[in-house]
């Protein structure tokens, strides 16, 4: 329970894994159940996700390398310290009730949103990743981590307590530190 | 049927978020606009501090014209209202400064309540201590 992200509904005006949601929270009710948020509306209770399994590929979560050291070499360790940097940020199930919840996301669909952009930050402070860089373009865009306003409803709705709001505004300050760097030392290695 | 091929169906509905008045939908978005808003009492005390210190240097009887239009019921609500908004600027900075700033002590992280604490006790100290300082 809780954990393949599949339910997610409007209840009350607040997007909530149905699979968690009982009764007996709202008793004695009304309760009202809606579609989730932000998503077109197929039928009844049923909304189109594509939008978020098109973006999602777009900001590369996965462990991407500059130099991949071949097989023989084993395997890239890490410590639980460096585990513990984006493991938060791992527990992600996919379940958009941050999409439903973000009304940036609601006025504006082109915007990333909050799950695709925690993911990409899990995989930025992966100390196994060398994909930083290549995830600039989509992560550091207009439609990235510059359209949040910092509402901060992400977080509070995510029941994995993955605080997607946390990550974006920790991406934009890895940004604007980049953008710093380029300015005092434009010639420095990244 | 792959997980990425479209529904069936060519039609969806998709209700409409009025671009003016979607905050009102939610106690959440409502809480967010009012902190936004802060930011435009904090600009405004800063534009009449602008303004004090405009009539300071135009000399004693605009410092005094300035006073006396402070002493007035409509300056009072305003200033009563600036700092409001000022404490509720405040206040919400520091309880998301956790959520930008990771604080790491002997290799753990500081919970964000520690670090929401920690940055409220030292607003209400520096406050304290610049009160002391300008009433004292």
């Amino acid at each position: 329970m809780g954990i393949c992200g599949s339910c997610g509904m409007n209840v009350n005006g607040t997007p909530r894994l149905t699979c968690a949601t009982f009764l007996r929270e709202y008793a004695p009710g009304p309760i009202r159940v809606e579609p989730l948020a932000n998503f077109p509306i197929i039928r009844d209770l049923v909304v189109d996700i594509t939008d978020f399994m098109e973006k999602l590929p777009r900001v590369q979560p996965w462990l991407v390398r500059q130099d991949e050291t071949p097989l023989t070499g084993g395997e890239y360790r890490q410590t639980p310290g460096e585990m513990e940097r984006y493991h938060q940020f791992s527990l992600c199930i996919n379940c958009m009730l941050c999409y439903a919840a973000c009304p940036v996301y609601g006025l504006h669909p082109e915007f990333i949103g909050p799950a695709a952009l925690a993911l990409a930050h899990r995989y930025n402070l992966d100390s196994r990743d060398q994909g930083r860089a290549a995830r600039q373009a989509e992560v550091y865009s207009e439609e990235g981590i510059w359209e949040c306003t910092f509402v901060g409803q992400c977080s509070v709705v995510c029941p994995k307590k993955v605080d997607p709001a946390g990550a974006i505004q920790q991406e934009k300050v890895s940004a604007a530190l980049d953008w710093l760097k380029s300015v005092v030392w434009p010639w420095g290695n990244r | 049927m792959t997980v990425n091929s479209p529904p069936n169906a060519t039609r969806t509905y998709r209700p409409v978020m009025s671009p003016t008045w979607w905050w009102l939908r939610h106690p959440a978005w409502v809480q967010f606009m009012l902190r936004e808003l802060s930011s435009v009492f904090i600009a405004a005390f800063l534009a009449l501090y602008l303004a004090r210190l405009g009539a300071f240097a135009s000399g004693p009887a605009a410092y005094a014209a300035f006073q006396a239009w402070h002493r007035t019921p409509l300056s009072i609500a305003l200033h009563v209202l600036i700092l409001a908004f000022a404490l509720l600027h405040s206040t919400t900075w520091f309880l998301l400064t956790p959520k930008i700033a990771r604080v790491h002590v002997a290799g753990r992280s500081m919970s964000e309540k520690a670090v929401a604490g920690g940055a409220l006790t030292a607003w209400a100290i520096v406050s304290a201590l610049v009160a002391w300082w300008l009433l004292g």
